[in-house]
């Protein structure tokens, strides 16, 4: 019988993919080709984790906490305040003077910004400057949605929640005469928040009537509009605001509020003295043992003062040296004939 | 033939991949490497700046940071258990982690009109923006992949010897 070569042959090409003939590549992870490389990251790793750790050491920081729940804080009288606002000073000494740009941050302790009902409780779209979500904000606001009949603008939780605290540095000159520093207050949210995701509802020049219909949120004591003189800071795009928006990580946490720029090269940014911090007390943390505190701090290329990176760096960069030592030991045991044996896997 | 390269099958003989040994193993390394990644997050962000300028992270940067370091962990983990590198391994796994860069700007770049939140907005850039970012990722990579790296070295280590002596036993 003739074959029909019409009939289409199943068998398969015979290409190399197809054949699983493809050259492959197999790598053999011996003791000649690791050691050198634990060497060689403990060589790295050592001194990197040295320039992180003398880095952050020669970071200045300091902490003054002043929640007030300690009878003898004078921040105590402003926890149940007869006269709002409260005013209180808390007097600290620095004891090596600051070098360089200084950051003011306000930190919370006890505050979970990072829970979950409360992360969703912002509405974005009315953030960038939507006019129609301006009016009727998203569902995930409630309960901070509507408030007397009319939209809220913020809504929501996080904005609800806003840190409203003013705080102020005096330096205490050599004739007890504060000399107020200058704290400067843009700057301090991302670019892309401040240019991008945050607009003003669009309209007039006048930042009042374009949040016409809406009103301000609970707890707050100005309305959005009202939030700085400067029209460039004003409304949404208020730094301070902004900054606030982005939800911290951890339940205790800093923001940065204030930047004190350096003078010149000759005279550092803060001398060594005494200090007085003047608190616009409003914000209360007592009430669910949280707490409030105002750190200063130099910043470096690594940022802020944080040892564990340095010691980590440095540990894990000596247990790969020491194990490349022992590795290096037990492969000499084992290496007492030539090395003819074929290495399979 | 299937019996043509023996060599292929030693290793999985007896379905030894799957058995209950390894299969602790993995769960252990896992419960490891998800300790390191958070927990050394959660200690780089002990300070109060990460950047130059002092600006603050947030939650979704945490998150962000964690969730780099996994995607690295876990794909190299992959490669270090290929035995047969083709071109398609190399281009799965090699292109795996550039997409995975290339798509995290892509998706961050852009103010998504379909989403309710934008939430990732800009995030994945402003991370890596921070040079205690890039050293802390770095640095948790290699932690967390560093006792199976040594667990291979310790069992070639361990395979060449029995095979010499092996070998001097025959020979003898």
């Amino acid at each position: 019988m003739a074959m029909n070569y019409t009939a289409k042959t199943r068998r398969p090409d015979n290409t190399a993919f197809k054949q699983q003939r493809l050259p492959a590549w197999q790598p053999i992870l011996t003791a000649g080709t690791v050691l050198p490389i634990f060497f060689i990251i403990g060589l790295i790793f050592i001194p990197i984790g040295i320039g992180i750790f003398v880095t952050s050491n020669n970071i200045r920081e300091i902490e003054i906490d002043y929640t007030g729940t300690e009878p003898s804080s004078p921040c105590n009288k402003c926890l149940s305040p007869d006269v709002t606002p409260c005013f209180c000073t808390i007097n600290f000494t620095l004891e090596k003077s600051f070098e360089g740009n200084v950051f003011m941050y306000y930190g919370l302790s006890n505050f979970y910004q990072n829970h979950r009902r409360y992360v969703k409780s912002r509405d974005d779209s009315q953030l960038n400057g939507d006019s129609s979500a301006l009016l009727n904000p998203s569902k995930e606001c409630e309960p901070y949605r509507r408030n007397e009949d009319k939209p809220i603008a913020p809504c929501g939780a996080i904005a609800n929640s806003m840190f409203n605290d003013t705080l102020e540095l005096f330096l205490i000159g050599n004739d007890s005469y504060p000399i107020p520093i200058a704290l400067k207050k843009k700057g301090i949210a991302w670019w892309t928040d401040k240019n991008v995701k945050f607009r003003n509802p669009p309209g007039g020049d006048n930042l009042e009537e374009r949040f016409k219909g809406t009103t301000k949120p609970v707890n707050w004591l100005k309305p959005v509009y009202m939030l700085d003189s400067d029209p460039d800071n004003n409304g949404f795009i208020n730094e301070d605001f902004i900054v606030w928006m982005r939800t911290a990580a951890l339940p205790t946490f800093r923001k940065l509020y204030r930047l004190i720029e350096r003078k010149s090269d000759l005279h550092p940014t803060l001398p060594a003295g005494r200090y007085s911090l003047n608190v616009t007390y409003n914000y209360p943390v007592h009430y669910f043992d949280g707490r409030k505190r105002m750190i200063l701090s130099t910043i470096s290329w690594m940022g802020g003062k944080n040892p564990f990176l340095g010691i980590a760096y440095i540990a894990v960069g000596s247990i790969s040296f020491l194990l490349g030592v022992v590795l290096l030991v037990i492969n000499h045991k084992y290496r007492n004939s030539s090395n003819t044996a074929d290495i399979t896997i | 033939t299937l019996t043509s390269d023996p060599r292929l099958y030693m290793k999985i003989s007896g379905n030894a991949m799957l058995q209950l040994g390894p299969f602790l193993y993995w769960t252990f390394l896992a419960a490891f490497e998800g300790t390191v990644f958070f927990f050394g997050t959660y200690f780089l962000f002990q300070t109060a700046s990460l950047e130059e300028n002092g600006k603050v992270y947030g939650n979704w940067t945490f998150g962000t940071i964690v969730f780099t370091v996994l995607v690295f962990t876990v794909t190299l983990k992959l490669a270090l258990d290929t035995r047969f590198w083709t071109w398609i391994n190399h281009f799965v796994i090699w292109g795996s982690l550039a997409f995975y860069v290339f798509f995290s700007f892509f998706w961050g770049g852009i103010i998504w009109p379909f989403l309710k939140q934008q939430r990732m907005y800009f995030v994945f850039a402003q991370m890596l923006s921070s040079v205690s970012t890039w050293l802390a990722i770095i640095l948790l990579i290699f932690i967390s992949l560093f006792p199976e790296i040594l667990l291979i070295v310790l069992k070639n280590v361990r395979r060449r010897s029995a095979r010499v002596h092996h070998l001097i036993s025959s020979s003898a």
